[in-house]
Parts: structure tokens; sequence; C-alpha cells
């Protein structure tokens, strides 16, 4: 039996058709897009545009405010070094807010700004997962030269108010940042109404390709940026290198499907996690639903689950060639250290490691759902009657 | 009659302005004030590069993107960057400050032998 797939929080298929609009470009239309003065390469750049046309229009921003760059990773990298070393450059502010519950790659270029004079603010949550705004409010001062806080969590799901947080960034000219990564085709976006300045976007979650996405940069106010890759001066001077136009034209064909069909998308995801959240509570006691309710600010594709004495790491592994599901964050699977999200809500190391998330996706069924939700349940009971 | 303080390197040129709504551009080159503007004002490039005194900055009309395009390729860019060929001087502008930023590198002027 092929494992049943339920971890599309981690990663997703490439669609087949999206696939069908690369294949061309590897192989026949193989200009360079930056060698606009022949016909390769003018096909090969009308290609680009046509796509970075999708993803503007995709989350309501204007072409020009699309930079390239290999995925979410690199653009919350570009989004946070390059604004805070500009701004500390020309207004000599110092300090960046982030919240506890931000993907690594967040708190690590963070983190790695310290070297440069930066200060690194960290933003607590409540129990489910939700910001402060007061707690923003007392921290924040014309000396923060960004904020960021993502869309929604990759972990417990959460949807951060985004728009009250662009308040509060305004009243004091601070550059908002939102890393959208695991947001982008399970919600509607508009960079205009959430008040964002730079947001991060990765292709391979929206059934997309692997290494590409993008960061929105905001040009009216001018959000400006240090680059953080060099050379020809590609993508408005922001980061330089060979576009990869066959991934390109993935990422905007990927985002044009995921847009057109995002609220059909969304109840069905919805109906799908709800019927495995009915399936686990009602066959497995003492499970306990991590992050907030499910009618709540929550993806519809996320279910985050604690079940007291059982590993969460054992239950994925031993299961591995049945349900495809996870701990967490695939970044930091691999080591068996107890999730800081889940730390950051007030679970303990036990419960934290007794943890694990399911995603549903696209391709999901309802059968999918039935088997899956049948094969954990059955794994769970047997670990639980063992321990008895 | 609204007048310009031009500052650059260790001088500064005090320029009283006959006519109205001259762009700074213009008032730079009709007094053989060094702004090279290649582009004559058409929005192609940034060799007009100014800095609007900070007091000032304000008090101008925002940039066009278009000007913010070329804006992001200038050299020694600041927060009160501007193009001289887009800041027209009127009489509310009446005793602006610009200077120009000390970064111009024309090979032509360059004597070094290699």
């Amino acid at each position: 039996m092929k494992p049943i797939y339920l971890d599309y929080q981690s990663t997703t298929p490439t669609e087949k058709s999206v696939l069908k609009k690369m294949i061309p470009f590897f192989t026949d239309i193989y200009g360079n897009p930056h060698s606009s003065n022949h016909s390769f390469g003018s096909i090969a750049n009308d290609a680009v545009n046509l796509s970075r046309k999708e993803v503007a229009k995709a989350i309501g921003a204007e072409e020009s405010e699309i930079i390239f760059t290999s995925g979410a990773t690199e653009s919350n990298n570009l989004a946070i070094k390059g604004a805070f070393l500009y701004r500390n450059k020309y207004e000599n502010r110092k300090k960046i807010i982030i919240v506890s519950t931000e993907h690594k790659c967040v708190k690590e270029a963070a983190n790695s700004l310290i070297s440069s004079g930066a200060k690194v603010i960290i933003l607590n949550v409540n129990k489910e997962g939700n910001i402060d705004l007061e707690q923003l409010n007392c921290l924040i001062d014309a000396d923060v030269a960004i904020v960021s806080v993502m869309l929604a969590n990759n972990e417990i799901g959460v949807i951060h108010p985004i728009e009250e947080v662009s308040k509060v960034c305004k009243e004091h000219n601070v550059w908002l940042h939102s890393d959208a990564a695991q947001a982008i085709g399970n919600m509607k976006i508009n960079v205009n109404s959430l008040g964002v300045d730079l947001l991060s976007i990765s292709s391979h979650k929206i059934y997309g390709p692997k290494g590409i996405g993008c960061l929105y940069v905001r040009r009216r106010p001018r959000i400006r940026l240090i680059s953080q890759i060099d050379g020809g001066g590609q993508e408005r001077l922001m980061r330089s290198g060979t576009l990869p136009t066959p991934l390109i034209v993935g990422f905007g064909e990927a985002i044009r499907i995921s847009n057109t069909d995002l609220k059909d998308n969304i109840i069905s995801l919805k109906l799908l996690r709800d019927r495995l959240h009915k399936n686990f509570t009602n066959y497995i006691s003492n499970i306990k639903l991590n992050g907030p309710s499910l009618d709540n600010n929550r993806l519809p594709n996320n279910l985050n689950y604690t079940v007291k004495g059982i590993s969460g790491a054992n239950l994925a592994e031993v299961l591995g060639n049945q349900v495809a599901f996870s701990t967490g964050s695939a970044c930091s699977t691999g080591g068996i250290e107890p999730s800081y999200v889940l730390h950051s809500i007030g679970l303990d190391d036990d419960s934290a490691l007794s943890s694990f998330r399911i995603s549903v996706g696209r391709n999901t069924t309802i059968i999918d759902i039935d088997k899956a939700s049948k094969i954990i349940c059955d794994k769970i009971k047997l670990l639980q009657n063992n321990e008895n | 009659m609204p007048q310009v303080i031009f500052k650059y390197k260790d001088k500064e040129t005090i320029i009283d302005e006959e006519s109205n709504n001259l762009t700074i551009l213009e008032i730079a080159h009709k007094n053989e004030i060094d702004i090279e503007g290649s582009c004559e004002g058409s929005l192609a490039c940034s060799t007009c590069h100014i800095i609007v005194d900070k007091e000032w900055y304000n008090k101008l009309e925002e940039p066009s993107w278009d000007e913010e395009d070329m804006l992001d390729l200038a050299a020694g860019l600041t927060l009160t960057s501007r193009l001289g060929c887009q800041v027209v001087l009127t009489d509310e502008l009446d005793g602006l400050i610009v200077s120009l930023p000390f970064i111009n590198n024309d090979v032509r002027l360059n004597k070094k032998k290699y």
C-alpha cells in the first residue's frame, strides 16, 4: 500500500499541469531571461514577467514589487537582514522584534544580526499561540527597524492579526515583515489590506516546484533593502543571480491555480481536517489539540495533538510507511529536541515530545482520512495499552 | 524671488532665482553648479542626485515611483535624497538647502595613467 501523505505543511507535490508548463523552459526555451537582446532571452524574459504578474495578482501587489528568491528561507533572510542593515545604516535603528514562535530561519536571521549591533526582542504568545498586541505596543518605539510576525504558524496553524500589528508599526514608522509560507494557498492574502511592507512566499507549499519563492517589497512608501547576494544586479539590485526560468514559470502557474481555487479549496480542507479531528477525538482518550480551536483563527489544513505517554517522533517513525506526518516543522526533525513552538504555548518537555502534526492537502480524500485515522488511532491505543 | 542654497564639499552658493518653477537641475545649470543631469530631466538616470536638507525634505512633494526607481540606483543614497530634475523651486520653498553628494566619479577626469 502506498503510504498516505498527511504532511502537506512540510511540502506539497508539484502539480502535473504545473510541471508540464515548466518542461519546455528546461530544454527548448533555455535563453537567459536577462539576455533580452536576442529572442532566446526575450522569450524567457516574457515568461518570467508573466509569472511575476501572476504572483503579484495573487497577493494584490504590483509586478515590480516581487523579488524572486530561492524560497521563503531566503526571502526571510533578505527581508530581516536587508531591512535591518539599511535602517541601521541610515536611521540608526537598532532593534528587531520577532515572535517566539517564528520559523527557525527568521529567528536565526535575526540572531545573526546581533553581531552587527542588533537587539532582538521576542514577543510572547499565549496558550493558543496568539500574540499580545499590548506587549507589542509597549516594546515598539522609533528605535525598531523591523517587526516580523508570521502570517500563520507552521506547527500549530495559528493565524496572527497582521492588520492590527501593521497599525501599531505604522505609528512608529516601523517596517513590517510577514512570513506567509504556510498561509499562502490556505487563506486570502492581500498585502495592502494586511498592511505589510515585506512578505515571504514559497512555491513548494502551493503545489509548485521547490527552490523558488519570492519576497514582496513595498514600493510606496519605498522599502529599501541592503542586498544579501550581490552580482549582476538582477531583481532591482536586491537579489543578483540569473533567474531560474522553469522554476519561475512553475511558481507562477502554481500560484495562479491556487488563487483560482482558493475558496473551494479552503472549504474542502476544513471538511477533511474536521473529519480527521472527529475521528481522533472519538477514538483516543486524553488527546489534546494544540493551538487555537478549529473554528477560530487557524489554518484550514493544520492539526497538532498531544497524547500523553506516547512519543510523537516514535509514532511518526513506526507508522512512516503507512501514514506520513511529522512531529513539528520538518526543518527541525532529525533532532529530537522538543518543539520550541509548543514550549512557547506552555507545553512542558514531556508534552512537547508527545506531540505530532498532521496536515491535509489538495490531494487528500475522505477515504485517506478514514484509513489514516484508523491506522494512527490503532497504534496509539496499542501504545497506550502497553503503557498500562 | 525664491532663494536656494547649494552646499558642496566645503563651500556653499546662495542663488536668488528670479523666475519661479524652475527645477533645481535647471537652476544649477544656469549658475554653472556642477550637477550632471545626463538625461536632461527625463527621469532616465540618477546623475542629478541631490541631498535635501532634513528640515526641508518633508516640505517637498512626495517623489514619484519613477523617481524612486532612479534613486534606487543612485550611489550614496540618503533618506533625504531626491533628483534635482524633479524638485521645482517655488516661493513656498524659499530658502531651500540642498547639498551635492561627494561621490562623483567621472573616469574622464581621472588623470592617473594605468
